[in-house]
């Protein structure tokens, strides 16, 4: 579909589209490609790929094996997924699952965020509920110094209330409580209280108020 | 503390498994999330999880991960209904229910007739009430009865049978889990089920 288009939704094969869209009900299909803006009122499975490309809505839930692309995806329930690879801002409404999570950006995670592996790259502000997985890696990018000269809305950072995983490296996150085997707290983090099970670092300039081993 | 509930760190130090398996068998919808139950403590918020339920469902996991893959899994754990059929001579040969109640509630069906699961497992749960000796073969075909008639309107949300009896009148309900429920003095609950445990149960009977 190429251009200002509406659809009802409904089963699709490979749905590639261009411009502005607008579907009233699921969509369920194999391989969703979007370039533009795309609004979808309801849940959106892709049991393949989802390539975004610009801008994506979802009324309900959204189901990828792969997603990938750069814009913005706003999501009001939950996201699934086997493989994320993002640039830009994801807001998700529910909790966010997936397998393998490679995100630069900025997201806003109302739920958890769970994951084997993730690798988090910030460029704006970041907030999660919850995140909990095996490996997990929180950085701020290098660009993102860069871009704080031009814009003022807020900093590359993360908030969470709790993390909890196996290996745990973080930089500048503001955090309740982070629990892990192995933890790193890296550069500009403040952490209420770590509780580790074998090893923890902690940067000079970060502050953990708490630290107990178990 | 409530003594039915455990901590997400007592369990994983009782069960010597890592964060990233429990939110990976979370993921995987092998733990389902009304079992992770959040709580305020001294430290912040908490995860607590039903004592018995998680520790037999972690066992079941540990012990059949290295035969089934996740997916497979969650397959078995899932309330969903899976499109499954036998045929009635299928289910005498092979012992899944006792003859008992196949002669008493099947004997109409003649022995061709194709069983989806859904039937399959109400006679599994007549033939569970049997067995225990809580029921009697009148009140089974009244079981059978409320199953039929009230159970598809679930689609798939778990919920309990309740068999109760007050001066010798029993009577049969299902209801939506979780939920509370109080009698007045004088009714015996005599069985509360869990129709997502008799799911599993009967799946793994099948399978």
């Amino acid at each position: 579909m190429v251009g200002t288009t509406t659809s009802a939704g409904g089963l699709f094969r490979d749905v590639k589209l261009i411009g502005e869209s607008e579907f009233h009900g699921n969509v369920d299909c194999l391989k969703f490609t979007n370039t533009g803006e795309v609004e979808v009122n309801g849940s959106l499975k892709a049991a393949s790929e989802l390539k975004v490309t610009g801008e994506c809505t979802i009324r309900g839930s959204l189901e990828a094996r792969r997603l990938r692309g750069r814009g913005e995806i706003k999501i009001l329930q939950g996201l699934r997924g086997e493989h994320i690879k993002f640039t830009g801002n994801i807001d998700t409404g529910g909790d966010c699952e997936i397998d393998a999570c490679e995100l630069q950006g900025a997201f806003n995670i109302e739920g958890l965020l769970s994951a084997d592996h993730l690798e988090l790259k910030m460029f704006g502000p970041c907030r999660a509920r919850e995140i909990g997985g095996t490996a997990l890696s929180v950085k701020r990018s290098k660009a993102s110094k860069l871009l704080s000269i031009f814009r003022s809305s807020g900093n590359a950072g993360l908030t969470v209330d709790q993390i909890e995983g196996d290996r745990v490296q973080l930089e500048y996150t503001v955090a309740a409580v982070v629990r892990g085997k192995h933890v790193t707290v890296g550069p500009g983090c403040e952490i209420g209280r770590v509780e580790y099970g074998e090893t923890l670092t902690v940067h000079k300039s970060a502050i953990v108020k708490q630290r107990v081993k178990q | 503390m409530e003594p039915n509930l455990i901590s997400k760190k007592e369990l994983l130090d009782e069960k010597g498994i890592s964060y990233g398996q429990l939110y990976r068998w979370k993921r995987k919808q092998l733990i389902p999330e009304d079992w992770f139950i959040r709580k305020s403590t001294f430290t912040g918020q908490e995860t607590f999880f039903p004592r018995d339920l998680i520790l037999a469902r972690i066992d079941k996991i540990m012990n059949m991960k290295d035969d089934l893959s996740l997916d497979e899994l969650a397959d078995q754990f899932s309330p969903l209904l899976p499109e499954y059929e036998l045929r009635k001579a299928d289910l005498m040969k092979r012992n899944i229910v006792s003859n008992v109640v196949i002669e008493r509630f099947a004997s109409v069906d003649s022995d061709s007739i194709v069983y989806t699961f859904e039937r399959l497992l109400y006679f599994f749960v007549a033939d569970k009430l049997l067995h225990a000796g809580d029921m009697s073969m009148e009140e089974g075909e009244r079981l059978l009865q409320t199953m039929r008639e009230h159970f598809p309107k679930f689609e798939g949300k778990a919920c309990d049978l309740l068999f109760a009896r007050k001066m010798g009148v029993s009577s049969f309900a299902l209801l939506s889990v979780p939920a509370d429920i109080y009698y007045e003095s004088g009714v015996k609950l005599i069985a509360r089920l869990s129709m997502n445990e008799c799911i599993e149960q009967l799946k793994a009977k099948l399978m």
